[in-house]
Formats: C-alpha cells, sequence, structure tokens
C-alpha cells in the first residue's frame, strides 16, 4: 500500500444469510485507488456492486477484511465520502433547495448562513437545475432527480464520491447526456476519486465469475 | 338544524325548477329566432346545456333523492311504532323541536343578559350607596347548544391528550422492535374495552385527584375527555407504529451518510415521512372520539350531548324523542363535520409526502 492510496480495500469479504443458507457476495475483494481515479465497477446485477459501494460508504460493515480510507480504517460512514443513491433517495418533502441544503446543514455546520447558501446556490447551478429550486422532487423528471441526488452527494464536498449505478434508472439518451454532465462535474469539481458503476472510464473491474 | 336542512331542499328543488325555466327560455328563444314548427325539437343550444350540466346535476341530485328517500320512508312508518311516549316522531315533529331548541337558546340569552343587566345595576347602586358589590354566575339551565359546545371541547381535549400520548409512543414503537414488542400486547388487548369500562375506574382516580371545591376543570370534565382518551388513542398509536417503521430504509440511510443526530433525524426525516399514516391514525381516533364522547356524558353526567339525550330520556314528555332525535342527527352531522377536517388536512398533508 502506497501513501497516496486514497482508498484501498483488502481481502474484503461479506455475506449475508437468511438463516438457513448463506450466500456469499463478496469473496476477498483487493483493490486500491490513487487520488484522482475515476474506477468503474461492472458486473451483472446481483454480483455485489452495491454492497461494494455500501461496504466503502460505511452502511455496511464487512465481515472481514479491511476498508482503509486514507490510511485509516472506516467506521461508518463520513462526510469524507458522498454517496449518490441507485434509487435518488430524495425527500419527497422537501423542495430541491431543501433536499441539498439538508446536506449542507447537516456537514457543514461550521459555515455561516451565507456560505451555506452560497455553496448550494452552487452545487444546484452545477447540475444545472437553478430553474427548479422550489420545486418537490415528484415536479421533476427521472433525470432531473438523479442530478439532485448528485448535486446533494457533491454538496458535502467529499473526497470520495461513491455513485451506485446513477444513470441505470434512466432512458439511453438522459443517460448520455447525464454521463457527459458527470464528465464536466468531476474536471469542475476537486473531486479526488470518482466510484461509479455500470460507467465505461479508464479503469474498469471486472467481476470473476458472478460474484464479486 | 332539520328544517334547514329541510329548506335547502327546497331550495334545491327552487333551483331546479330555474334551471328548468332557464332551460324552457332558451328553447323559446331558439324556437323564436327559428321557424315556428321547430319549436317542440330540442335545440342546439338546449341539449348543449343538458350535456354540460346532466353529470353535475346528477351527482347532486342522486344524494337529495336518497335523502328525501329516506325522509318520506321515515315519516310513513314512524306513527306505526307505539311507545309509551307516545308514537315516534317523524322528521316533521324533529325539525319542529330543532327550532324550539333554537328558541329557548335566545330566551336563554336575553334571560342572561338581562340578568347580567341587572345585576351592574344593582352593583353600581350598591357602590354608590357605599355598600359591597354581589357578583353571582348566570345559573340558568345549560340549553342545547351550550351542550353541543360543551361536547366539542371535550372531544377536543380527550383528543388532544390522546395525540400527546399515542404519536411519541408510536414514534418509539416504530423505531424499536423490541419496545414495539413489548407493548403491541397490551395495544392488542387495550384497543376493544369498551369507554363504559373504563368510566369507573377514571371516575374514581380523578374524583381522588380532583379534590379541590372549585377546580379550574369541572371534574365531569376531565373524566369525560380522559374516558375519550383512553379510547381514541389506539388508531393513533398503530398508524404511527406503521408509519415510523415502514419508512423507506434508502432515506435512512441517506440519514447515516449525512451523519445526522438523532433529534435531527426525528424531526427531519421519520416525522415527516410518517405524518401521512399518524392523520390517517388522527383520524380514526377523533372518530372513535366523537363515538365514544356521548356514551361517557350519558355516564359521568358531565353537560354535553350525551347529558342532554340522557335527561330527555329521563324527562319522559312527548316532546322527548323528537328532541333525542334530534341530538342524534346533530351528533351525526358534527362527527361527519370532524371527519371532513380530518379527511381534508391528512390529504394536504399526503400530497407534499409521495413522489
Amino acid at each position: 500500500m502506497t501513501k497516496n492510496n486514497i482508498l484501498s480495500l483488502s481481502n474484503v469479504s461479506k455475506s449475508f444469510s437468511d438463516g438457513k443458507s448463506v450466500t456469499h457476495v463478496l469473496d476477498r475483494v483487493s483493490l486500491d485507488v490513487e487520488e484522482g481515479e475515476f474506477i468503474a465497477i461492472l458486473g451483472f446485477s446481483g454480483a455485489g456492486k452495491t454492497t461494494l459501494i455500501n461496504c466503502i460508504a460505511g452502511l455496511e460493515e464487512a465481515d472481514s477484511g479491511d476498508v482503509l480510507v486514507k490510511g485509516v480504517a472506516c467506521d461508518g460512514p463520513g462526510k469524507d465520502r458522498g454517496l449518490v443513491f441507485q434509487s435518488y433517495s430524495l425527500f419527497p418533502w422537501l423542495s430541491v433547495e431543501a433536499n441539498v441544503a439538508m446536506a449542507v446543514e447537516a456537514v457543514h455546520k461550521d459555515k455561516s448562513r451565507e456560505e451555506q447558501a452560497a455553496l448550494i446556490r452552487q452545487k444546484i447551478d452545477l447540475v444545472g437545475l437553478s430553474h427548479a429550486m422550489d420545486r418537490k422532487p415528484a415536479q421533476l423528471s427521472g433525470g432531473m432527480r438523479q442530478r439532485v441526488s448528485v448535486a446533494r452527494a457533491l454538496a458535502m464536498e467529499p473526497e470520495i464520491l461513491l455513485m451506485d449505478e446513477p444513470l441505470s434508472a434512466l432512458d439511453a439518451l438522459t443517460r448520455a447526456k447525464l454521463q457527459d454532465e458527470i464528465d464536466r462535474i468531476r474536471e469542475e469539481e476537486n473531486v479526488r476519486s470518482f466510484w461509479s458503476p455500470m460507467m465505461l472510464t479508464r479503469r474498469c473491474c471486472w467481476p470473476t465469475g458472478s460474484r464479486l | 338544524m332539520a328544517t334547514a336542512i329541510l329548506n335547502s331542499i327546497k331550495e334545491d328543488a327552487a333551483a331546479d325548477a330555474a334551471t328548468q325555466a332557464v332551460k324552457n327560455d332558451v328553447a323559446e328563444a331558439a324556437g323564436a329566432s327559428s321557424d315556428a314548427g321547430k319549436a317542440d325539437k330540442p335545440s342546439f343550444l338546449q341539449s348543449k346545456i343538458i350535456e354540460e350540466l346532466g353529470p353535475q346535476l346528477k351527482a347532486f341530485m342522486v344524494p337529495v333523492f336518497g335523502i328525501l328517500a329516506f325522509l318520506a320512508i321515515w315519516a310513513a312508518l314512524a306513527p306505526a311504532v307505539d311507545t309509551s311516549l307516545g308514537n315516534l316522531p317523524g322528521p316533521v315533529e324533529v325539525g319542529e323541536q330543532g327550532v324550539a331548541l333554537y328558541k329557548e337558546w335566545s330566551a336563554t340569552q336575553a334571560d342572561k343578559a338581562a340578568f347580567y343587566e341587572a345585576q351592574e345595576a344593582r352593583n353600581a347602586a350598591a357602590v354608590a350607596a357605599g355598600g359591597q358589590v354581589q357578583d353571582f354566575e348566570y345559573a340558568g339551565a345549560p340549553t342545547f347548544l351550550d351542550q353541543i359546545w360543551t361536547s366539542l371541547k371535550t372531544v377536543a381535549l380527550g383528543f388532544f391528550l390522546a395525540t400527546l400520548f399515542a404519536v411519541p409512543i408510536g414514534l418509539v414503537c416504530g423505531l424499536s422492535k423490541t419496545v414495539n414488542a413489548a407493548i403491541n400486547p397490551l395495544v392488542q388487548i387495550m384497543k376493544p374495552v369498551s369507554p363504559l369500562a373504563w368510566l369507573p375506574i377514571v371516575t374514581m382516580v380523578i374524583s381522588a385527584t380532583i379534590t379541590r371545591p372549585d377546580p379550574a376543570l369541572p371534574k365531569a370534565f376531565v373524566i369525560s375527555a380522559i374516558v375519550v382518551m383512553l379510547c381514541s388513542l389506539w388508531p393513533t398509536l398503530i398508524n404511527t407504529t406503521v408509519g415510523a417503521a415502514s419508512i423507506d430504509r434508502d432515506l435512512l440511510n441517506v440519514g447515516r451518510v449525512l451523519r445526522l443526530g438523532w433529534f435531527a433525524k426525528l424531526t427531519r426525516l421519520i416525522l415527516p415521512s410518517a405524518l401521512p399514516y399518524i392523520f390517517t391514525g388522527m383520524r380514526l381516533s377523533l372518530g372513535v372520539g366523537w363515538m365514544v364522547l356521548i356514551a361517557a356524558e350519558m355516564l359521568a353526567q358531565n353537560p354535553g350531548l350525551g347529558k342532554f339525550v340522557w335527561d330527555e330520556f329521563q324527562n319522559g314528555s312527548s316532546q322527548s324523542l323528537a328532541r333525542i332525535m334530534f341530538a342524534v342527527i346533530v351528533i351525526g352531522l358534527i362527527g361527519f363535520m370532524l371527519d371532513r377536517i380530518m379527511m381534508y388536512m391528512q390529504a394536504l398533508v399526503a400530497k407534499n409526502c409521495t413522489i
């Protein structure tokens, strides 16, 4: 493990049990990610992509093996790792602005009101939704909801952005558009590492067999 | 109240007649402008009006017809039922008693005003003479409208207390499977208990608790309100539990990624997402509370609609049955109104909570 590895997994295993049978989802996954890398994880559905992302995000604990973030063992979710959820997971009772504001207020507690407001504005502008600030998620299209979800994750100003199939629920045209947009955001934003299952990029991890 | 309904029905009938008249006018106008021979054929404009107004008129007329049919059957069958207080009153007698009750109320209001005016004059005279001022409360019997007001206050207090207890307990039950497992059997056993079973216990406890001769809240009022609370607690509790337990796992994960504290998680995540369930429960609770209230008031002798019904039953005059029936209609209308208010609030809340 070199020092500039922002994330490193070693022999991470995870299995789920329903009492009768045990399903091994992750079997000794090892991976080193350097700063600035953009990694995609490919796999069939049920291969364990989401489980891996959840382990890195700290939502699930690996049965064995280590998840090191900047050399420190991962202990639950942290504000250095932003996560874009597969199913958008926006708060339906909050407007676009309030959805992003919730992340800003939770993560950047030390910033002043003005700084927080500026940050919210900037992230919403970034995903091109400044015209829809006051709308509720129900009034947005699928692609727009996904962009709000991206804006919310970016508003945490994370060092690692984890995206769990951010484009899977979209049609081909919207997907291509949003993919370009994510590329653009990646260049504009100083996020050190991108993780995105199901996106073709410089480095791909292809699981062997049916599981990771 | 019944006369008001009858009047509104009459108005409806008048409105229908007016619509018909408009149609005739239109037809005449159309006929005048075209050949005289075509006058009896429905004109384009007329059929257009029927087309436009038809569904609305039907949606309005069918319930009116239902009510009229019910009143007709009631009027026809009631005289056939013989009781010790004479025949069962029909809709007209009940309507008359409604008017009589209103007149009683206005008479009492006038009486009350006169009483206070006389008292003030007496006191002014006493002050002028350097004597003692004496203030008495008007001690006339409560009228029907006063009873309605008392009932509404009682149910409001009971419902407020029920919500105050049910929502927090429901939230805890929904969030913790252990707590839910501990409380659920109790809830299931308490839920079907009739208000009449609670009443003696509550009466004893409250009588022992409120011992001051002149308490801020009358004992009977507190007893009724607490019985209402004990019976209307459960729908809100169960629905809140379901609401808090069925919150989207992904939303909870968002909360974890953002590292929300427990209070932020509760107020910004769990409460808003459980709100539609909570309001559904509250609507059911209010319905139960209103039903229970009448029984509680009858037995606790708390002023209110229940006591009015009981007093009339004990009174046993020839108007008593008509008065009780009028009270039944009013109880139904108020229950319907409360339900509509809650339904409106429920819809308002649900609108904001779905994608």
